[in-house]
């Protein structure tokens, strides 16, 4: 197991060499970040001085150099559009993306499976054509037109949340985004679930169990369930770190104080050392939080070898 | 059969919440037919009715004060006067920081702050300061017992050299630099101290380098590193007094130092907390800086020592915190200010234009209570020809493309009410004190056609197709572009649009590569030299902001003697005989300056809105009763 982690971790190196390498050449390497300091009011001596300030004046090879040698000891640099240290600034959202990404992810899965296992069970009956809609709706309907829907409905027309903010200003702030955020993971969850299920109902051990005499709900709740889990798994894992990498809109439309925000931040202001963190974070975050699927896959489903 | 039904009214039930939740946010498109017509006597009458009680500086005998809660819409960078560059940053930093003179809160005007009178010598090139006393900083743990000390003259020298400090490396630079007595001296000792350092430390000359520092020989370091390590030209005879020497007469100067690169910092507070005293700022304002969370709030509080009274006697700030969200979204953000978590939003969203104004700019029932507050901005647009382009060196093609536009238009249509005709004025017409008049430019395609004919092409006929260069700032760019496309192709002219990033928009034109693109101005202060001098012949680039490369002799002797004169009613009244002169040779293709609305909450008081969007919260207060 332990060589297992090692390995992969080595095999991460090179992806975010290219990963840091790409964005740099994006962003510094096709701009002139020093410009990004000045207004329409420039001056040769203001230039030169930010140049020297913030190391513009080294060649790209040394700049990116710089650039790996920092993020390995932990420093992302400072952010020119907004002056904090990357590194800190990154720490210090996480957990708001992490609390948002965690919330969401625990409704998707439990209404998720539930409404899956429903929807299974129901098979071409109403209650599976009615969650099939439900999903369907979920899956297609635009997040940022949903979270700007919620919005205005529950906090607007009925006033019972905040528009904006943090767990800071009340924890009800959390109930919108998490549930505008957990729309759509929820739909694939359900969709996965429910074809997942049935596919496995159809399997010859669930007829061996039946044929022996178990009971319906026994078959279902101790063979079917755990093993229908397995795709649920994957979808779950892709989300989880699409969502720790930060949600864009989301937190953009209630001012969630998160990743995803700074992200945005970094994008608009095409703030180089901003976006060089984010990227790199995000990538990271991918990385860990694929091999944690892999080592629960194996887990779950013992014929998964951890071999590589 | 019945569970089929079921499911397909839950699903149109569904379908119709979901449409009626998308088709209230979309933004609408704006109701043309109605504002077409409307004659300018009609919009002067519709605004003034907008006046409301915030517009005012009037207060009662014992103002309340409270919270004041604002938003923006974009993250602030530093609250390090050296380094506020933006319009977030600085309209939080407004309220922390003073400087020796400020604007008056509604005309803009200069006037006395932390200098409570000064003198300029008869030559323009000296500045006396008189200090008041009792101005005090904020408490902070930096000063002796963490309790503020009073601001003394050389409080202001050590921060103006710090902005000309290369090792701050501020943006502001241009602020004193080539004006100042000896700024650029100390400056560039100090980076040729700092060059020798490092080539002492064995780091080598790099002759390819585009730094001045790096490429010199060290001779010629030397020879820099002998200046001063102060400004020369700032002078401190005791704590009440500062002496402001200048290299060159330069009249608006005196607006300058209220600008926020000349706000006062203590340097106490700047060396203890070094890097990071961009977010523990200190200062001599009406609040105190509390917290700043980066994207989601600064917090400030009433500064129970801050100097001024109100002729009442009722000491300033009434207001007790403030506090300054970050929320990006602008619907997000009117929500706010509608469920009263906000007591103004700037800009009114256009999304939500119509739900707040019907066609003749009423407001709609349920905004009813909330204060509409506008002003003629200083931010003008224009499209710059480039002067020195084979085509556009003609002033008679230049003239001919400002008689082509119909600027009504633009305003009527895609800006409504936010768009006042430019017909050739070079400084917005709400500049204090300054004789403003209309352009020559009235939209007369005869005229524009028999300027093209002159010019040898009759009907367009010889001119090349024409490259229009924008950026993209939301879609209201590339729609006046259309517009000037569709009146330009009406005299046989025509242009393409192509639309780029915004800095490569802004290198390229600077380089002079760009015959025609967008672009606008917004004055840093007051004065007219800060718009005239993108016009001006010594402004051309590298050095400066005259990117259409304009050139006139005339206006330019004009407008360098306007820069001597102290006396600041003969000083604008040569600024405009400059204008008219660079008008009618119309070197660029004028457009229109902004008008702006901001919604205001109503209890909001002694809030008035400014051409410069200066927001001074120190007169602001709550009407409990409304």
């Amino acid at each position: 197991m332990t060589t297992y982690i090692f390995r992969r971790l080595l095999a991460a190196i090179p992806i975010l060499f290219g990963v840091t390498l790409l964005t740099y050449i994006l962003v510094e390497g096709t701009a002139d970040p020093e410009k990004l300091l000045q207004g329409q009011r420039s001056d040769q001596a203001s230039l030169e001085s930010i140049r020297e300030k913030f190391g513009f004046n080294e060649p790209h090879w040394k700049r990116y150099l710089n650039f790996v040698v920092g993020a390995v000891q932990g420093d992302l640099g400072r952010s020119l559009a907004f002056n904090f240290e990357v590194a800190e600034e990154i720490k210090r959202r996480f957990p708001a993306t992490a609390l948002l990404a965690l919330t969401a992810l625990g409704i998707a899965v439990i209404f998720g499976v539930a409404l899956g296992v429903i929807a299974a069970i129901y098979q071409s009956r109403w209650q599976d054509g009615f969650t099939m809609l439900i999903s369907l709706i979920g899956i297609s309907f635009p997040i940022f037109a949903l979270a700007v829907f919620l919005q205005l409905l529950f906090c607007v027309v009925v006033p019972w949340f905040y528009v904006t903010g943090y767990v800071d200003r009340s924890w009800s702030c959390l109930v919108l985004p998490a549930v505008a955020l957990a729309t759509r993971p929820l739909a694939v969850i359900t969709r996965l679930m429910r074809s997942s299920m049935i596919e496995t109902m159809r399997s010859p051990y669930i007829m061996t169990a039946r044929a022996k005499g178990l009971s319906r709900a026994a078959v279902l709740a101790k063979h079917a369930f755990k093993n229908a889990l397995n795709p649920v798994l994957t979808a779950v894992s892709g989300s989880l770190a699409e969502l720790l990498a930060g949600a864009f809109f989301i937190e953009m439309i209630f001012n969630w104080p998160g990743i995803g925000k700074l992200g945005f931040d970094a994008v608009i202001q095409s703030d180089p050392f901003l976006l060089e963190g984010t990227v790199l974070v995000s990538a990271l975050i991918f990385i860990v939080v694929n091999i944690i699927t892999d080592i629960l896959y194996s887990w779950i489903d013992p014929r998964v070898r951890l071999t590589h | 059969m019945n569970r089929i039904t079921q499911v397909l009214a839950l699903a149109s039930v569904l379908t119709l919440i979901l449409l009626t939740g998308c088709g209230s946010t979309d933004p609408q498109t704006p109701a043309e037919e109605t504002s077409a017509e409307l004659t300018q006597e009609q919009i002067d009458e519709r605004l003034a009715a907008l006046a409301c009680p915030a517009d005012k500086i009037s207060v009662p005998d014992n103002p309340s004060g409270g919270t004041f809660r604002f938003n923006s819409l974009e993250t602030p960078n530093s609250f390090d006067p050296a380094w506020i560059r933006d319009t977030a940053s600085s309209n939080i930093g407004t309220s922390i920081h003073e400087g020796l003179v400020e604007f008056d809160p509604i005309n803009m005007s200069v006037k006395p702050c932390i200098a409570e009178s000064w003198d300029i010598s008869e030559d323009g090139l000296t500045y006396t300061f008189k200090l008041r006393e009792g101005v005090i900083f904020h408490d902070n743990p930096c000063f002796p017992e963490g309790k503020g000390r009073e601001v003394v003259a050389t409080d202001f020298k050590y921060s103006y050299e710090r902005v000309c400090d290369p090792r701050v490396a501020s943006p502001g630079a241009w602020m004193f630099l080539d004006f100042v007595e000896g700024s650029n001296a100390y400056r560039d000792g100090v980076s040729a101290r700092r060059e020798l350092d490092r080539r002492a430390g064995g780091e080598s000359r790099d002759g390819e380098s585009e730094d001045r520092f790096r490429a010199a020989d060290a001779a010629q370091l030397q020879e820099w590193a002998k200046s001063p390590d102060e400004v020369i030209g700032l002078v401190c005879p005791d704590d009440r007094t500062l002496v402001v020497r200048l290299a060159i007469p330069f009249s608006p100067f005196i607006f300058r130092l209220g600008h926020s690169f000349a706000w006062v910092v203590p340097r106490e507070a700047v060396e203890e907390y070094g890097d990071d005293f961009f977010k523990n700022p200190v200062g001599a304002g009406p609040f105190k800086f509390v917290e700043w969370i980066p994207g989601q709030r600064v917090v400030l509080e009433k500064h129970p020592d801050y100097w001024m009274q109100d002729d009442k006697g009722n000491r300033l700030p009434y207001l007790d915190r403030i506090e300054a969200t970050r929320i990006e979204d602008t619907n997000s953000e009117h929500y706010e200010l509608i469920n009263g978590h906000l007591d103004f939003q700037f800009p009114i969203p256009l999304d939500q234009w119509d739900n707040i104004f019907d066609a003749d700019l009423n407001l709609q029932d349920q905004y009813n209570k909330f204060q509409v507050q506008w002003v003629n901005t200083w931010r003008i647009e224009y499209i710059g020809m480039l002067n020195t382009d084979p085509i556009f060196k003609d002033i008679r093609i230049r003239q001919a493309f400002n008689y082509a536009i119909d600027r009504e238009e633009i305003g009527a249509t895609i800006l409504r009410y936010r768009a006042i005709p430019n017909r050739g004025q070079v400084v917005p017409g709400s500049m204090p004190d300054y004789p403003s008049a209309d352009g020559p430019f009235e939209y007369d395609t005869a005229k524009a056609l028999e300027l093209l004919a002159e010019a040898g092409y009759p009907n367009g006929k010889g001119l090349p197709e024409l490259s229009l260069q924008l950026n993209s700032a939301g879609r209201d760019n590339e729609k006046i572009a259309e517009i000037i496309q569709a009146y330009l192709s009406a005299i046989g002219v025509k242009i393409q649009l192509k639309v780029v990033d915004w800095r490569v928009h802004l290198d390229t034109v600077r380089e002079g590569k760009i015959p025609l693109y967008r672009l606008g101005w917004i004055n840093d202060y007051p004065s007219a030299e800060n718009s005239l001098m993108l016009v001006w012949g010594k402004n051309i680039p590298p050095m400066g902001e005259n990117y259409a490369r304009y050139q006139n002799d005339q206006f330019d002797e004009l407008f360098e003697k306007a820069l001597s004169v102290t006396d600041i009613s003969e000083q604008n009244r040569l600024f405009r005989e400059a204008e008219e002169i660079a008008a009618a040779e119309a070197p660029w293709l004028f457009l229109y300056t902004m008008r702006r609305f901001r919604l205001v909450a109503p209890e909001v008081r002694g809030f008035p809105y400014n051409a410069g969007d200066r927001r001074f919260l120190k007169y602001v207060w709550f009407d409990k009763s409304s």
